[in-house]
């Protein structure tokens, strides 16, 4: 294809066009940008579903408007004739095979996403290892927020190659779990049952939810593992911390003793 | 009066009545003011609940009350020896009957701990229900949300789980209600309650003046009868008014988190001396807790009387908005 079959495809663009284009670019930034700005602090100021559905819709609203300005934008520049969209998607698959394969790649993976959901803002998310509350879906990336405050913008792309854990899966319910190691010689029906009153006392639980402690024999001793939900997903450290403390403080209160792993024997 | 105004429904039956769709958009309409203005303090202007009582105050007759328990409890024959639980809104007439109900129809009474020992008692003597009919007229004197504060309940909950040989009768809170059918497999007992007031019965109890001030006694009060009184109490109203403002007190956003455990606490437990409230949030640092219940009590949400604190009638709609708001709806009623 040569270049002057190329610059046939365009059309001459005057000063009235230009306007056009300056402006549906100008709208479609201010819509994106104002539904990036205000619906999260809408939504941190609602809980459970409100706030999931609420950060939910961003992408959404960017993607609907990044489509709608295209498909304002392409007939200004092009003539939309079957063999003029031929030639200039065959352009455009050209410059994506040889330079910016990567980007399309999590371009597409990002609208993927937006339609799969494997991941929706204010999931508490895995990918690649990496464990966080997905805070932002922009275009090409997903932004993660992990428990010690580190954000990590993880490429679209990674949804080809790895699974994605989500531990709410766009809902409020997000099961925690605290550990308990104890000698093999506790009375497990006792321990049992005082870490079920202790998750039955802590604010942050989820009444609606079932509480579980399961238990397995290890080499070292017994691992007790007690599963519930808290009310709200952000709350889950201080959930998990609430079991674990008052979970120790019950456990040496009934003078239940704890096992001490010898790290050579171990290994 | 009407007859049938007090009258008791199974608690799965129970509905909030409807509320008018323009007091809804007014509703709807502060809140959104509110959640968007989260940090503005408003110090209320209704009035405190911990005001001394005045005269001409409306209060419910006591008869229609005793009656509908005389009738509710002879239908269930006394023959048979079940256990009876009847669930009550927070600040239900019911709570200020029952004793004088128990002790004219020879109800003997449960003895019960005290609340402060639960936590103390290392074991609770064998819990014995009498052989003539009995009943516990407030089970959250026996209950706290520790882990050695729920003994008692969890010993008399296995104990009425076994037919009992004479007929019980257990008042409980409905917030307590609910959180132990959630967490305790499901109560699968006979549970009754009040069914709720409409405009009729706002009209015919004389709770309200006229058809407007029913219909906002109902928005306000979603039908609790105890809230309407106190909400009647509180403005007063008369017959010719027609523009008819009923200020709720609002829960401040501020420690929304602290704010929403410590209300839901107090409603749970149905009040709590300030050690027990540090008791059952001890995960929470104590100068929160006592910045929160000084916030809530400013805005006439809680109040501080006879050393324990609690929440207060006119408080109740809108703590209990607040935390339906934060997924904390724990009750129908």
């Amino acid at each position: 294809m040569d270049t002057g079959k190329i610059s046939d495809l365009f059309k001459t663009v005057d000063s009235n066009a230009a306007l056009r284009v300056v402006t549906i670019i100008l709208i479609a930034w201010l819509i994106v940008f104002l539904s990036q700005r205000l619906l999260p602090r809408l939504a941190n100021l609602l809980h459970s579903k409100q706030r999931l559905y609420t950060l939910a819709l961003i992408p959404l609203i960017r993607l609907v408007v990044v489509i709608v300005a295209l498909v304002m934008l392409v007939p200004i520049f092009i003539e939309p004739t079957l063999k003029n969209m031929v030639a200039a998607l065959g352009a455009l698959g050209l410059a994506i095979g040889f330079a910016i394969k990567d980007y399309v790649s999590s371009l597409i993976a990002g609208v993927v996403a937006i339609h799969e959901m494997p991941y929706r803002p204010g999931d508490w998310v895995t990918i690649d290892g990496v464990y966080g509350e997905v805070t932002h879906i922009g275009l090409r990336t997903v932004e993660l927020v992990t428990p010690d405050d580190t954000v990590v913008a993880m490429p679209h792309e990674k949804i080809w190659q790895h699974a994605v854990l989500n531990a709410n899966n766009g809902g409020p319910s997000l099961m925690c779990v605290a550990e308990f190691f104890l000698t093999p010689e506790s009375n497990g029906v006792m321990v049992k049952e005082a870490l079920e009153q202790i998750a039955l006392t802590s604010p942050y639980l989820q009444i609606h939810k079932p509480v579980v402690v399961t238990v397995n024999d290890e080499p070292w001793g017994t691992r007790y593992r007690l599963k519930a939900y808290p009310v709200d997903p952000r709350q889950q450290f201080k959930f998990i911390t609430d079991l674990s403390l008052r979970g120790k403080q019950r456990l040496i209160d009934l003078d239940i003793q704890f096992a001490k792993v010898e790290t050579a024997k171990v290994n | 009066m009407d007859e049938k105004l007090w009258r008791w429904i199974e608690l799965n039956e129970y509905e909030t009545p409807s509320v008018p769709t323009t007091m809804l958009a007014k509703r709807w309409w502060h809140k959104t003011l509110q959640t968007l203005r989260p940090t503005r303090v408003e110090v209320s202007t209704a009035n405190s609940a911990e005001e001394e009582p005045k005269d001409g105050e409306f209060k419910f007759d006591e008869q229609p009350l005793l009656d509908s328990l005389n009738t509710l409890l002879d239908q269930q024959n006394q023959g048979d020896p079940r256990v009876t639980w009847l669930v009550l809104a927070p600040a239900s007439p019911v709570w200020s009957v029952i004793r004088k109900w128990a002790s004219q129809n020879g109800w003997q009474r449960v003895p019960m701990p005290q609340r402060d020992s639960l936590l103390t008692s290392h074991s609770f003597e064998e819990l014995n229900l009498p052989s003539e009919p009995w009943v516990i007229d407030d089970l959250s004197c026996g209950f706290v949300r520790h882990p050695l504060g729920m003994r008692w309940l969890q010993a008399f909950l296995r104990k009425t789980l076994h037919t009992p040989t004479s007929p019980g009768l257990v008042i409980c809170g409905s917030w307590l209600y609910y959180y132990l059918e959630k967490t305790h497999g499901g109560l699968n007992r006979q549970a009754l309650t009040l069914r709720p007031f409409d405009t009729a019965s706002m009209v015919s109890s004389r709770l309200a003046v006229s058809q407007a001030h029913a219909r906002r006694l109902l928005a306000v009060s979603e039908g609790h009868p105890g809230i309407a009184a106190a909400y009647r109490n509180a403005f007063a109203v008369s017959a010719e008014q027609t523009e008819i403002v009923l200020e709720m007190p609002r829960v401040p956003a501020a420690h929304g988190e602290t704010s929403t455990f410590v209300i839901y606490a107090l409603l749970l437990h149905g009040g709590l001396s300030t050690f027990l409230l540090g008791e059952v949030l001890n995960s929470i640092a104590p100068n929160l807790i006592e910045h929160s219940l000084n916030l809530l009590r400013s805005h006439g949400i809680v109040r501080y009387q006879d050393e324990q604190w609690s929440v207060t009638e006119l408080g109740y709609p809108a703590a209990k908005q607040f935390l339906a708001q934060r997924d904390f709806n724990w009750t129908s009623c």
